[in-house]
């Protein structure tokens, strides 16, 4: 995992606390898989960028409060997450969040496993060589069609396709690597 | 050739059921030939995948939005100054009474800890007074010495008096201008109560409530609390032998006398409770100055970030910053 050793996160949380310009590096480290939980129970994508915003400015704010008693602060951040996902499906009355939001306590939560195996896997996206990268981002994130892509980078649908298996099967490898 | 051809056909087949994917609303995986369904498994989670440019907009908003935090915190807490003298003693209530009588203190907030620990906080004038301890605390008692004016010392002495006090010194006019007088409170505390012969009762650069230490060596702990808190000297009179008749120093916003330890002004170590802008760099300049740490810089529930070390003279400095307002 290229999650920070538990000391050095307690360092890091110790820093932001009392600086919070320091926070920037925590976000780093948890940004991931954050998204990923929002992204997981609020299916459109502004909206789940919406909430991950959220979720990390409350972050920000509260962190005086945060107290370090052997639970994860990604433990924290999730239900920060949860509630922020209670509260925007709670002001979107007639949308129905995908799975019922429960308090996030334990960290072997199938639910939460899935998400860091989210997060690992965008991880991995950000080391794709740079094509490759770019197609994943494109047709994946942003939901172009091939053909678009093509035209976007210069290259032929043929091309972009094939960008697309290596891609996927690279992250595929990585994966299994990283699981043994 | 073969291979090639198998492998565009892969291709292809990977892009129709990532099209199909795509066409539906869930992001669970459907179903794809065997050989490229992990493939499209892999793409399913990448629908999650965040966009470009979302992560680095939302550090960008955070970094903007912890800026601002930074800037709205004053390290100071709001009603306290830089020094803020901090009374251990067991009768909390009896200390607070004291100053309520005799100097028409205001407690302002009272907290009990559940292991019985009190602590409060008095308005003096236009100062602020710290007083902790009660009876289930097991601490010594640090009584300490302060320098007050008041409109009108007569009267304050004769109220100090009357709550209790013993005199030290009645009423009299010194050639620095100001009529004073001392007592002792009945928790031991010395109180120099004066009027100050000019525009104002207040002497000018100084509060209305300062401290006054009375150590042995006065003049390494005027020297400690410059090295160590940059403390500034205002004013200085030195008897013949070097010792400190008399000194003035400024700490930030506070204005603190020192004296050599004389006759019934004996050595008190002081607790002090000190507000700076950032409490990790003084604690470590006291401790490179030559204090003893006491208690870790960490950050408490009230909002302030504060650890405490004891300078050679036994006096305890409550080092603070206060990081977020409640």
């Amino acid at each position: 995992m290229t999650t920070l050793a538990e000391e050095d996160e307690r360092l890091l949380i110790a820093a932001a606390q009392k600086d919070p310009r320091r926070f920037a590096e925590l976000y780093e480290s948890h940004f991931q898989r954050v998204y990923s939980y929002v992204a997981r129970r609020v299916p459109d994508r502004a909206a789940a960028e919406d909430v991950t915003a959220d979720v990390f400015h409350q972050a920000l704010k509260n962190l005086p409060k945060f107290e370090w008693r052997g639970a994860p602060f990604a433990a924290w951040l999730y239900r920060i997450a949860a509630n922020a996902i209670v509260d925007r499906a709670k002001k979107v009355a007639r949308e129905l969040v995908q799975a019922a939001v429960e308090p996030v306590e334990e960290s072997h939560d199938p639910v939460l496993e899935q998400c860091e195996q989210r997060a690992l896997l965008f991880r991995m996206v950000r080391e794709l060589p740079d094509d490759q990268r770019r197609v994943v981002v494109q047709r994946f994130a942003e939901e172009k069609s091939v053909r678009e892509i093509a035209t976007a980078l210069g290259r032929s649908e043929g091309a972009v396709k094939q960008l697309q298996f290596r891609a996927l099967a690279a992250l595929r490898e990585r994966m299994r690597e990283h699981h043994g | 050739m073969a291979d090639r051809t198998e492998f565009g056909d892969q291709v292809e087949r990977l892009d129709l059921a990532l099209d199909a994917m795509f066409a539906r609303r869930d992001s669970q995986p459907i179903s794809a030939d065997a050989d490229v369904y992990p493939l499209v498994e892999v793409g399913a989670a990448l629908r999650e995948l965040p966009r470009e440019g979302f992560r680095e907009r939302l550090k960008a908003e955070l970094e903007r939005a912890a800026g601002t935090a930074v800037a709205t915190v004053n390290p100071v807490r709001k009603g306290f100054r830089t020094l803020t003298p901090y009374f251990p003693v067991r009768d909390v209530r009896g200390q607070i009474e004291f100053m309520t009588k005799a100097f028409g203190a205001a407690e302002i907030c009272h907290f009990t800890a559940p292991t019985g620990g009190v602590h409060a906080e008095v308005r003096v004038g236009e100062s602020m007074v710290m007083v902790g301890g009660g009876p289930e605390w097991r601490g010594t008692p640090m009584p300490t010495s302060l320098w007050m004016y008041v409109e009108d010392a007569d009267a304050a002495y004769e109220r100090a008096l009357a709550a209790g006090a013993k005199t030290i010194t009645a009423p009299v006019d010194q050639p620095y201008g100001d009529r004073e007088a001392g007592v002792t409170d009945p928790a031991g505390n010395q109180w120099y109560i004066s009027t100050h012969k000019g525009a104002h009762f207040v002497r000018e650069g100084m509060h209305d409530l300062n401290l006054y230490l009375h150590p042995t060596g006065a003049a390494g702990l005027a020297e400690f609390v410059q090295k160590a808190f940059g403390a500034e000297v205002i004013e200085r009179h030195d008897a013949p032998d070097g010792s400190i008749v008399h000194a003035t120093m400024r700490i930030g916003n506070s204005a603190m006398g020192m004296g050599e330890a004389h006759g019934v002004y004996a050595n008190m170590p002081t607790m002090i409770y000190m507000y700076v802008p950032d409490v990790d760099a003084t604690y470590a300049r006291a401790l490179a100055a030559g204090a003893e740490a006491l208690t870790p810089v960490t950050e408490q529930m009230y909002c302030d970030r504060n650890g405490m070390v004891q300078d050679a003279w036994g006096n305890r400095w409550y080092i603070a910053t206060r990081v977020r307002e409640p």
